[in-house]
């Protein structure tokens, strides 16, 4: 009941957000936020809740991106298009990777999906027909609306952002407790007692791989769509895998709604301090950010949702 | 009297370390074959190579005439040779009741048929008051009793279980001596089991394998093999 009304207001406040933030910026990072919340629950699904550490969804990210800049800018075709192909090229990209290297055991999967980024990063840059090579594309203006995906304001496309982060997160809270969330967990905890449970982890790898690909691609589209430009720098870089694993280290992995609340904690930090650390204090930002993650990973390595549930049983253990 | 599983020229290397020397032997369909051996004779390796956690390399290992090695584990457990280990493999951050649930999946579609299925298998090996609790937060014997309660939600043919007694008094010991009879006589499964505990083991084995240095040393009934020359001086040691 109280968990109900608890969803009901965070729902509320999101969708009421536009009304009380001061200003357009304040919406546009919340529409980050929203994109790669959901970004990073989708990079979870197979990174977080198996533990299998995939440093390349950089790549499915990106696909998504420019399937609805090159479908816009270079073909004229609706942006809501792009996304179902930006899906499947992921996908496709994401059952090649993961055919070889789900069959080894041990790091050879995040070494694998290491490696698509440069490639990928290698075939924006000099497939200049497709993507423009490295000057990249973009999107002209069109008449504004819901088929073009282009908006008067950010406010429209946050809604867009906030729905779909809330779709993305209701399947990770769905995944999470389902029998397939249960081997996945299974796979994370104990690869070896899992096999012995007669857990197939080649598919269900592969089954979360193929999901976490889908998502990703989707929030690399609705990124695209909002920056109405991409080219390789922006697509494939590698800042954007490094914040998709680390929003969801910092709200905890092992929780479903953990990397939204990493990025809803670490994106408008970062904005925040950039916007107060100007010329030579530049730095400053990037080298406190360190810090703060450095004492989070020794301090509290299960993340923000880690205290969460240490507090939580306290209080619990208090009543009792 | 029909062999279920018959394991021939089984062999192991780690390195220049001959583990098992062309292993052979039947295992008898709803039988309870026990092992024995001094540390290092190969017991447990013998048992990671019948279900493929540490692949033999060469030798076979046929379950009524299927072959079993090359498939992964997974597989050999889904065909019906299930597997605990003597280095206790639990979800430590996961309930026991999902610990058990988890290999329930391999019949139950849905998560909540797999719990009820494993609820009733945590009674059956008297865990069922540690149904909710988390697998780390229970003794080491529980956790092994635990994969044996997992193991057997895989429905298998054959469970190798290997050094569950570990631990336990001898009230305990004898409540899992009950438990493995009843298993093997009135739920069908033959059992070969790995003990230290010889005198528990003689007591529910119908026949028992002696095994030294990756050999086997002798196959036999209990009696036969307590009085086997060879197996008293591997136990107690020649001048």
């Amino acid at each position: 009941m109280w968990r109900r009304v608890f969803y009901g207001v965070l729902l509320l406040a999101l969708f009421l957000a536009p009304t009380y933030l001061p200003n357009d910026y304040a919406v546009r990072v919340l529409a980050l936020v929203c994109i790669f919340g959901a970004a990073s629950t989708g990079w979870n699904l197979l990174g977080g809740y198996a533990n299998q550490i995939s440093l390349g969804h950089t790549v499915f990210f990106g696909i998504g991106a420019y399937a609805v800049v090159i479908f816009q800018g270079v073909y004229g075709l609706s942006p809501w298009l792009a996304i179902p192909v930006g899906i499947a090229v992921s996908v496709a990209v994401a059952f090649l990777i993961g055919w070889p290297s789900f069959q080894l055991s041990g790091h050879y999967f995040a070494l694998a999906t290491l490696s698509l980024l440069p490639v990928f990063h290698i075939i924006a840059s000099y497939w200049k027909e497709l993507t423009g090579g490295p000057a990249g594309i973009s999107v002209p203006i069109l008449p504004s609306g819901l088929d073009t995906l282009q908006f008067d304001g950010p406010v429209p496309f946050f809604y867009i952002a906030a729905i779909f982060l809330v779709l993305v997160m209701v399947l990770g809270r769905v995944v999470r407790f389902s029998s397939f969330g249960l081997q996945l967990d299974a796979i994370r905890l104990n690869p070896q007692a899992a096999a012995l449970a007669g857990v197939n982890m080649f598919r269900v790898k592969m089954k979360a791989l193929l999901m976490s690909a889908a998502v990703v691609s989707v929030a690399g589209s609705l990124y695209g769509a909002f920056l109405q430009f991409m080219d390789p720098d922006t697509a494939f870089a590698w800042t954007i895998t490094l914040n998709l694993v680390l929003f969801a280290i910092v709200g905890g992995v092992r929780f479903w709604w953990g990397p939204a609340l990493g990025a809803l904690v670490l994106i408008p930090m970062g904005e925040y301090a950039s916007l107060q650390l100007t010329g030579n204090l530049a730095a400053l930002g990037q080298l406190a950010y360190g810090l703060l993650l450095i004492a989070l990973v020794l301090f509290q390595p299960r993340g923000i949702g880690g205290l969460f549930s240490i507090i939580w049983r306290r209080v619990n253990r208090g009543r009792a | 009297m029909s062999t279920i599983v018959s394991v021939s020229e089984l062999s192991q290397r780690f390195g220049g370390l001959h583990a098992l020397k062309e292993v052979s032997f039947d295992i008898v369909e709803r039988e309870i074959l026990g092992i024995i051996g001094p540390n290092g004779a190969g017991k447990s390796t013998l048992f990671n190579a019948i279900v493929g956690v540490v692949p033999p390399v060469s030798g076979q290992v046929r379950l009524r005439g299927t072959e079993l090695v090359g498939l992964p584990v997974h597989e050999v457990m889904a065909k019906g040779v299930a597997k605990t280990s003597q280095s206790v493999q639990v979800f430590g951050e996961m309930t026991v009741l999902d610990n058990v649930a988890v290999a329930a999946l391999i019949s139950e579609d849905s998560l909540k048929a797999a719990r009820v299925a494993a609820r009733d298998e945590l009674e059956f090996w008297g865990l069922g008051a540690f149904a909710d609790v988390e697998a780390q937060d229970i003794t080491l014997a529980q956790r092994s009793t635990l994969e044996l309660a997992r193991a057997m939600m895989l429905k298998p043919a054959v469970l190798l279980v290997d050094e569950v007694m570990a631990g336990l008094n001898e009230v305990e010991v004898d409540q899992m001596l009950d438990r493995m009879v009843s298993t093997n006589t009135e739920r069908g499964v033959t059992l070969v089991i790995i003990e230290h505990n010889m005198r528990a083991l003689m007591r529910v084995s119908h026949r028992i394998l002696a095994l030294d240095y990756g050999a086997v040393m002798a196959l036999d009934l209990p009696d036969a093999v307590s009085k086997n020359q060879r197996v008293i001086d591997a136990y107690l040691g020649v001048e």
